[in-house]
């Protein structure tokens, strides 16, 4: 319960104003699109929910940490399942026929090292 | 989608960094992983702290 | 003029030190701030704290350099998967996430969280490792041995030193560590990988080295020319999310002791002889390092050097005539290495001072006072010399003194400005400070601190660098007074204080001396179990008030616990280590 709540508060937190009125942005879209395709009621119900979020943010936050909590599951398992794919899919085959042993011994150093590389 | 975390110029300055890497080191078996990975990535960062991510998992 | 910044995160111990013309100015781990042990995370409140000290913005740097090479230590631990495929998903998924998350990022998340316009560089870690001795050591040509668990690829570094430039020789590469051996031996004896291994080592003269032939026969073999190779089929950080695995456990006969179980004879003798072992290895490799670069002056450094007891083993058994190894010489010094690496490329000369260990956060009068004032609790200012006085009484009546003064230590060690010093001449004393303070381990050892004048009276001078704990030493025959700070096999990591060095505590030490005729105290962190070494007023008082210490002292402030007894506060409670 207390895990459920501290991840609540994190994700009201997380985003800044801006991102949180791009957050805004597009749920009017939806709305609109609910207008167009003739949803009236619920549509005008969301847009003006969600116009009067733009000016008075703690309506967007609440929305965006309530939705963020339900879909976290749900993107907690999908990349589960991305992540095993990658390993089963394309490292194991490209592991298999690579080099298996790993040597020992001293190794020359690389004597040049430079600060500006991400590597070496 | 400028707004969004991966799209910042500093990773993708990165990621072309981190190809320079392996064409100068010659770790070609590496390409295909790190393609995967990029793209899993985008999943993942766009996941957690921008706008667009509970739509994004709704999809699913 | 260059302003260089030195950062390391995403490991363990993140760190930052800032270097300005050539000097270290500040440096400090993030542990302090956040008050989370080893903390990993971007140190954002160090960076912060070494930017407000030396007075800049971070618009002001010239050069922001990170503690290791990102791109060669994924490429690394890819290679590894990749061998061990399809075995090790766990480690896969888990390296994986904290890569896209943050540990590619670092420089964007440096300059989100710092407005920056200049050169974001890469240092190598064992570079980081070998800059932080090399440069604060006063050696013109040296030749330099990092030993740790891993950095990008390598475990263990020869290198030589030469008129303020850093030449590596050669290297061995993961996983045949020397650190990544005694770590598993670590969680084999029931302690925390990382954290632990500082016990282990202090459990080692409670055992007898009986199994160092078994380890040498099936778990590590040593060459002549110093490398080593581990028996990897007995391994399991290659695969697992764990150091060891089954055959590990078969090859010592025993399965590996469970966290909170008995402590048995029999790992104690494991204790002792993976400690004979390493230390066996670490000679082996500094001889050879002795051979290839014809040093007689040795730079140490890496997470292995923090083991006093081989440290001291260093002079007697390898060519080399001086030592250097510096107090951070584990992971939480890289950000200074990496700094001083950075502005020795621009410099034309770095000094970093050899005893400069003082460089961390310093609270003036004003900001204790408040501190007091507001959590209300009663104290009393005193002159210098009454202070002297009352403390001394106190510590001779067997009061537990916490001594919170001027700017924190940088490091793991507390070295007299952030320390718990107690009287050594009570023989319960170790068990007091271990049961009711620091809420650990009764077998824990304590360290003594010496006045220098009467080191030799107390202590065999070995020809090691005493004035930072990095070595012990025996205590000499027939020296009886002070039993709470010998260890079992009658050895002490003993600090031997110059007045130079810190002033303060040296006056306390001499009047403490002229009242009880023993010019030794007892010395530790202050701080209690599983948290890090205290860091604000707050932090300090917060700690006095909930562990049984006696006496507070912070600057000419006294507060004693019997005047406090009724104090609220709030009780905090830590992750044990």
């Amino acid at each position: 319960m207390q895990w459920i709540s501290a991840k609540y508060f994190r994700f009201y937190r997380i985003l800044t104003p801006s991102k949180m009125r791009v957050f805004g942005a597009i749920f009017i879209a939806l709305a609109l699109l609910l207008v167009w395709r003739e949803l009236l009621v619920a549509g005008i119900v969301i847009g003006s929910v969600q116009l009067v979020g733009m000016v008075f943010l703690p309506i967007l936050r609440t929305e965006y940490a309530v939705m963020s909590l339900v879909t976290y599951p749900i993107g907690k398992i999908v990349g589960f399942v991305a992540m095993g794919l990658i390993y089963f899919l394309v490292i194991t085959p490209i592991g298999l026929i690579k080099k298996r042993t790993f040597d020992h011994g001293w190794v020359e150093s690389t004597k040049e090292i430079s600060p500006d590389k991400m590597h070496e | 989608m400028n707004n969004c975390t991966f799209a910042s110029m500093g990773k993708w300055k990165v990621l072309r960094s981190f190809f320079r890497f392996l064409y100068e080191k010659k770790i070609y078996w590496m390409y295909p992983i790190i393609i995967v990975i990029v793209l899993i990535g985008i999943l993942v960062l766009l996941g957690e702290g921008s706008a667009v991510s509970p739509f994004i998992y709704s999809i699913f | 003029m260059a302003v260089v910044l030195g950062i390391s995160a995403y490991f363990h111990d993140s760190s930052a030190c800032i270097v300005v013309d050539g000097e270290v100015v500040a440096a400090v781990c993030e542990e302090r701030f956040t008050r989370k042990k080893h903390d990993a995370s971007f140190p954002e409140n160090a960076i912060q704290f070494c930017l407000e000290t030396a007075g800049l913005n971070s618009a002001d740097l010239d050069v922001v350099v990170f503690h290791e090479k990102p791109f060669t230590k994924f490429e690394r631990i890819l290679d590894t998967l990749l061998k061990k495929a399809p075995g090790g998903f766990r480690p896969f998924a888990r390296a994986l996430d904290g890569w896209i998350r943050e540990k590619f990022w670092i420089e964007d998340t440096f300059r989100r969280a710092f407005p920056f316009e200049g050169k974001f560089q890469y240092c190598q870690h064992h570079l980081s490792h070998a800059s932080a001795a090399a440069y604060s050591s006063e050696f013109a040509l040296a030749a330099y041995v990092i030993i740790d668990g891993v950095g990008e690829k390598a475990c263990t570094s020869i290198g030589r030193f030469e008129e303020g430039k850093l030449i590596p020789e050669v290297e061995q590469r993961f996983p045949h560590s020397i650190g990544l051996l005694y770590s598993a031996f670590t969680q084999y004896c029931g302690f925390m990988v990382n954290s632990g291994e500082y016990k282990l080592m202090g459990l080692a003269p409670y055992g007898k080295p009986l199994y160092t032939e078994l380890i040498s026969e099936k778990i590590v073999e040593q060459f002549d020319d110093g490398s080593i190779k581990l028996d990897l089929t007995r391994f399991g950080f290659l695969d697992d999310l764990k150091m060891i695995n089954r055959k590990f456990e078969e090859a010592m006969g025993r399965p590996a002791r469970k966290e909170h179980e008995e402590m048995s004879q029999f790992y104690k003798d494991v204790a002792a002889s993976i400690q004979k072992v390493t230390e066996d290895l670490v000679i082996g490799v500094l001889t050879a390092a002795h051979q290839r670069t014809g040093n007689t002056k040795l730079v140490y450094g890496g997470g292995v050097a923090l083991n006093c007891v081989i440290n001291a083993e260093i002079l007697k058994n390898t060519p080399f005539e001086e030592v250097y190894i510096h107090a951070a010489s584990g992971d939480s010094g890289c950000a200074y290495g990496a700094a001083l690496w950075a502005a020795g490329i621009i410099e034309e000369k770095v000094k970093a001072k050899p005893e400069q260990e003082f460089i961390g956060a310093e609270f003036g009068r004003e900001t204790i006072l408040s501190a007091l004032e507001d959590l209300k609790v009663s104290y009393r200012e005193l002159s210098e010399s009454e202070l002297k006085d009352e403390v001394s009484d106190a510590l001779q009546t067997g009061n537990v003194v916490g001594w919170y003064q001027g700017r924190m230590e940088f490091g793991p060690r507390a070295l007299g400005n952030r320390s718990i010093l107690g009287n050594p001449t009570i023989a319960d004393m170790k068990r007091t400070l271990n049961l009711k303070i620091k809420k650990r381990e009764g077998f824990r050892p304590f360290a003594p601190i010496v006045l220098d004048t009467h080191f030799d009276a107390y202590f065999e001078d070995e020809g090691n660098d005493y004035a930072r704990m990095l070595n012990v030493t025996r205590v000499k025959k027939g020296v009886t007074t002070i039993p709470a700070c010998v260890h079992e096999d009658g050895s002490a990591r003993v600090q031997k204080l110059s007045r130079t060095f810190n002033p303060k505590i040296y006056g306390l030490m001499e009047r403490f001396h002229e009242k009880s005729g023993v010019p030794v105290l007892i010395n530790t962190s202050f701080n209690e179990r599983g948290e890090p070494m205290v860091n604000t007023p707050e932090d300090a008082i917060h700690c006095f008030l909930n562990t049984e210490m006696d006496v507070l002292v912070m600057d000419n402030f006294v507060v004693h616990k019997k005047e406090n007894l009724e104090v609220k506060f709030e009780a905090k409670t830590y992750a044990m280590d």
